[in-house]
């Protein structure tokens, strides 16, 4: 029997005993992680070849998502699992293809830099010379909530409070918890506990406030 | 077929809309060790929640920490929300490393913590383990546990209600506000006395409840004549729980949004005891210990403004124990017990009457 037979064999084994167990139950779970990852060590998960490399890990999550979602369908006497697989995925390709080829007519093309892929996504990121706008209306806030802020404090340390810890603990001059055990005499872990339960919590009641949250 | 011991990794894609999220959220921070750190936690995060969704496990961006602008440019977080669960961490590292880095902001009120591992280019994230708690700043690679423990602990922790998050806001589903669960009768603390003049306006009312509180002990002195002040020096000083708790409870009815005391929600537990419905109540009170004291209250629910008789409401701790059992009598308007439990407690609360029971399980 060649490697290749005992894969095959193996995958629709696993996908078998999958199919007994519900979604979303434990069992399910397990083996499709195993199935997963057998799959991905294989080493025959179609690379993408010609076809829009930059575009290559969209399809490629496109066909997980769809597969885990319809591993029930897959139907062994058609096609091993893996050729079914990277069909699916060789389709998506094909459609962000031609997506791209619509949008083409309508808008101008992208910069050669910006289709590059070897450079480091984190170099291209502008480096700000100034505090940008939500540190600095977080700062802000901190000072102008200076009384409610300090009413929340350490056991009769009213000077280990929130207002203090907060301004500690955000840049441009954050400090560590080591520092600032020393400075206060404090253990660590009490003004880490501290600040998780009651600072932090203030922090995301304003990111709130402010509707700072993504979607 | 016998499944190897082989540890198991996963590969994710990561793909452009994932970039330009990250991208997205690393322009808003200030300097470029925080510029790159953002950039790698909301990847660790996107790549966990695709992960997590490919094997069916609800996940809530909205929900996470990490996805609160305010949180990003303060904290080093990388959590993902798991409704009904928790809080995940995603931490990352970049191929070619063999230690992760865990900062301590990071070590609390987490259900476990996984790893991812980026390529050069941030094409894929590879999910290497998992670690229910971590205690040091630095973990090695060869550390980590398997994903398969990962998947394990997301199903033990089903239905616990998580009270350390409460203090943050982050409520389990089918906890609410007392009031609307079991309307009005919340707020009639039942030990101020009867006799105070309906002529009184209802800020008179509470200043002589606050009093009368300060008058019943004599470790602290009212300073402050505002009720609101004077109850949250009470709750900040005094060593005498009992007195904590009324504090509390008349501070809930002059402004239940003051922080300082605590957080209580209540839960319609949707089934009839004998021919009640009974609603339950938890309030936690954190110390100045760094304990958390917490109060059980069982409730009638709908018309009737008694529980019925004969119901019990009993504590257990972990190990299935009883620690505490109450009973109604004849015609309770409800029925309580207090204790405190450390962080990381583990406790289940159980109503029962005759064959109807129901038990609930908590972690501090």
């Amino acid at each position: 029997m060649t490697y290749s037979e005992d894969l095959y064999e193996q995958l629709d084994k696993l996908v078998a005993e999958m199919r007994r167990h519900p979604n979303g139950s434990l069992k399910r779970q397990r083996l499709l992680n195993r199935l997963i990852y057998q799959m991905q060590q294989s080493g025959k998960i179609w690379h993408g070849g010609d076809i829009l490399p930059e575009y290559y890990e969209d399809a490629l999550q496109k066909t997980w998502f769809w597969f885990c979602k319809n591993i029930h369908n897959y139907d062994a006497s058609q096609a091993n699992l893996l050729t079914w697989f990277n069909a699916y995925l060789k389709f998506r390709l094909l459609d962000i293809r031609q997506e791209i080829a619509k949008e083409k007519k309508t808008r101008v093309t992208k910069s050669k830099d910006e289709e590059s892929n070897q450079i480091d996504p984190i170099d291209n990121l502008p480096a700000p010379d100034k505090v940008p706008p939500i540190l600095e209306e977080t700062l802000e806030w901190i000072e102008t909530q200076g009384s409610e802020l300090r009413d929340l404090h350490v056991r009769s340390s009213p000077h280990i409070n929130c207002q203090v810890l907060l301004k500690f603990k955000l840049p441009p001059d954050a400090k560590t918890w080591r520092e600032l055990a020393e400075k206060f005499d404090r253990r660590e872990s009490t003004l880490n506990h501290f600040y998780n339960h009651k600072c932090f919590p203030c922090l995301l009641a304003f990111g709130r406030a402010q509707g700072y949250i993504d979607t | 077929m016998s499944l190897s011991t082989e540890k198991i990794t996963i590969s994710i894609p990561i793909t452009e809309a994932n970039r330009n999220k990250a991208r997205q959220f690393a322009q808003e921070q200030s300097n470029p060790e925080k510029i790159e750190q953002v950039y790698h936690n909301t990847l660790a995060v996107l790549v966990t929640n695709n992960y997590l969704q490919m094997l069916d496990v609800a996940t809530s961006l909205k929900q996470s920490h990490s996805w609160n602008a305010v949180a990003r440019v303060s904290t080093n977080i990388a959590d993902l929300n798991l409704p009904g669960k928790g809080q995940l961490e995603c931490r990352s590292i970049k191929i070619g490393s063999d230690t992760c880095y865990f900062p301590e902001d990071v070590r609390n009120n987490r259900i476990g913590y996984v790893v991812v591992q980026f390529d050069e280019a941030y094409k894929q994230g590879k999910l290497l383990g998992f670690l229910p708690q971590v205690n040091n700043t630095l973990v090695k690679i060869e550390e980590l546990e398997s994903l398969d423990n990962l998947l394990e602990a997301l199903h033990s922790h089903q239905t616990v209600v998580q009270l350390n998050q409460w203090l943050e806001n982050i409520i389990d589903e089918g906890w609410r506000n007392i009031e609307e669960i079991i309307g009005e009768q919340a707020n009639k603390p039942l030990f101020v006395f009867a006799n105070i003049s309906s002529e009184n306006s209802k800020s008179d009312n509470n200043k002589d409840a606050v009093a009368h509180l300060y008058s019943t002990q004599n470790e602290i002195n009212q300073v402050d004549s505002d009720s609101e002040k004077a109850l949250i020096h009470l709750l900040e000083n005094t060593n005498n729980e009992e007195i904590r708790w009324k504090a509390a409870e008349l501070l809930w009815e002059i402004n239940p949004e003051n922080p300082a005391a605590g957080i209580r929600k209540a839960i319609d537990f949707g089934m009839h005891f004998g021919k009640n419905a009974v609603a339950l109540m938890v309030a936690i009170l954190p110390k100045a210990d760094e304990t958390m004291a917490i109060l059980i209250r069982a409730y009638p629910l709908s018309e009737s403004t008694h529980l019925p008789q004969d119901l019990q409401l009993s504590g257990l701790d972990a190990t299935g124990n009883t620690f505490f059992t109450v009973q109604s009598r004849n015609k309770d308007n409800y029925i309580q017990f207090k204790f405190t439990a450390e962080l990381g407690d583990r406790f289940n609360i159980r109503v029962a009457l005759g064959d109807a029971n129901i038990t609930e399980s908590f972690v501090v």
